[in-house]
């Protein structure tokens, strides 16, 4: 996405669900599963430092 | 860091908490353990999720105009915190959302700057309405 450009904010998380990342255990995890059971707070970091 | 301090009330909310960080699960792991979070971090070295959640890439202005200085300075003072190095893309900007079982999200914010972020108390106020 070019610089200073945002989208607005989703309404459904279906494009987010079927992302795999992997966690810091490297283990494979996917979106989709952490909302299968509960509400989920899913945050973005700006970065790690 | 404020949302790990916060996250028995995400728990007695109802909702898990979950951070996304861009880099390697060795920095996240790296991550953790600085700070001292028990919280799972996904690792996003290519920002694929950042690019679907709408997250913004910042402009010269969200990143270094006045407010968001102050701002991040204030931020820093109130964690006694400091910024160190930065890992990953420094214009990338961060965000939240709330998402229910189904897959709808009741609540989002995405920063608009870099000093624009949900207070862990905003987010588990959208939980709290969510789940009523």
């Amino acid at each position: 996405m070019p610089a200073g450009r945002k989208r607005s904010p989703l309404s459904r998380a279906d494009g987010l669900a079927e992302i795999v990342l992997p966690d810091h255990d490297a283990h494979e995890v996917r979106l989709g599963d952490l909302w299968s059971e509960r509400p989920v707070a899913l945050v973005w970091l700006r970065h790690y430092g | 860091m404020q949302l790990h301090r916060a996250r028995s009330e995400f728990e007695d909310a109802g909702a898990s908490l979950v951070l996304i960080g861009q880099a390697t699960p060795r920095h996240a792991a790296q991550f953790r353990r600085r700070q001292g979070i028990q919280v799972p971090v996904l690792a996003d070295e290519d920002r694929v999720s950042y690019e679907a959640a709408g997250a913004k890439v910042a402009g010269v202005t969200d990143l270094f105009g006045p407010k968001v200085i102050a701002k991040g300075a204030l931020t820093g003072v109130r964690n006694k915190t400091i910024q160190t190095r930065t890992i990953g893309n420094a214009a990338q900007l961060g965000g939240a959302l709330v998402v229910l079982p189904g897959g709808s999200v009741p609540w989002a914010h995405m920063s608009a700057d870099a000093g624009d972020n949900a207070s862990p108390e905003e987010i588990i106020a959208a939980i709290r309405d969510a789940v009523a």
